[in-house]
């Protein structure tokens, strides 16, 4: 890769901050289920493919899962690796879409895309870890969420966008 | 019919519409029917439980088998919530919070489900075989 100018550079820190900060933030807040969220840290992570591409969003992907699972501590347990794979595998069905597609997604299919992918990677290494298909009853449930919070995810990552790049309208793909 | 409510008309909702491509929409769809055929599914392949697992206030309660008909008062921080386990499925027969959406939860049998009482902190889970916590390890 390229090297980039240090203005975009200090964009793609300010995201990965960003990212690191609400996905702490939003562990702090309790929720009725463990596995509903919103996944505000993905803002910033969809905001860097919508505006830089696959590669620094993967990083600032890469930036947010270490970092936030230091800061919320247990990093290396079950759960940080559930989150590492479903992050690394979200973010990556994300940049596929965004490349592979033409353009015919907007911001909200790629979130929901990514969101969903998310939710089924968890799962996925939640019964693995398990040895227990049981988690999988959880399946239609998590695609659901995954298709409301994707949907609001990605409505606000196209305004951030939008406010970011000075309203311009650009296709997707980058 | 929708162009009435005046909250659909609100501008933030028709942006938000207008953002949508066609592919999006057959995504949505897509992720829709894919969520109600894993239901149906999930409701036929799964295993029967064994065993029911209650938690009141974030502490763990005790354990039921299926088999065994009974009654159990769980009282939480918000009341006294019943639980009743009859013809190997579990129910909420009583509960203190005005939504009441433990009781209409039903009956549940099958290893992996939840009846949850978010008022009065309690949690039942069914698991399979062997009496143990299914849900823990799904990440936060």
């Amino acid at each position: 890769m390229n090297a980039r100018p240090a203005r975009d550079m200090a964009r793609l820190g300010l995201l990965a901050g960003t990212a690191v900060i609400l996905a702490v933030m939003e562990n702090q807040v309790p929720r009725p289920l463990p596995w509903m969220r919103l996944g505000l840290g993905n803002l910033p992570v969809l905001v860097a493919l919508l505006t830089f591409g696959f590669g620094p969003a993967f990083g600032v992907s890469v930036v947010k899962v270490l970092l936030g699972g230091f800061l919320g501590g247990g990093l290396g347990g079950p759960a940080s690796i559930m989150g590492m794979v479903a992050g690394g595998a979200s973010v990556t069905t994300m940049g596929a879409a965004c490349r592979w597609s033409g353009g015919c997604f907007s911001a909200v299919g790629v979130s929901i895309i990514g969101a969903v992918t998310h939710q089924l990677a968890q799962l996925g290494v939640a019964s693995a870890y398990m040895g227990h298909t049981a988690v999988l009853s959880l399946l239609p449930l998590a695609m659901l969420s995954g298709l409301l919070s994707g949907g609001i995810i990605g409505l606000l990552a196209e305004w951030s966008r939008r406010r970011l790049t000075g309203g311009e309208a650009r296709p997707v793909h980058a | 019919m929708l162009r009435e409510r005046e909250s659909w008309r609100h501008p933030a909702w028709r942006t938000a519409w207008r953002l949508l491509t066609p592919a999006d929409r057959i995504l949505i769809v897509i992720v829709f029917l894919g969520a109600a055929a894993s239901l149906i599914w999930s409701g036929r392949g799964t295993e029967e439980g064994g065993w029911v697992h209650v938690e009141v206030a974030g502490e763990f309660h005790g354990e039921y088998p299926l088999t065994e008909t009974r009654v159990v008062d769980l009282d939480g921080p918000a009341g006294r919530t019943v639980m009743e386990i009859h013809d190997r499925a579990v129910r909420i027969t009583a509960a203190p919070c005005p939504n009441q959406c433990c009781r209409r939860r039903g009956a549940v049998n099958q290893a992996g489900q939840l009846i949850v009482c978010v008022p009065n902190r309690v949690l039942i889970s069914v698991a399979g075989g062997a009496p143990a916590a299914v849900v823990d390890a799904v990440a936060r």
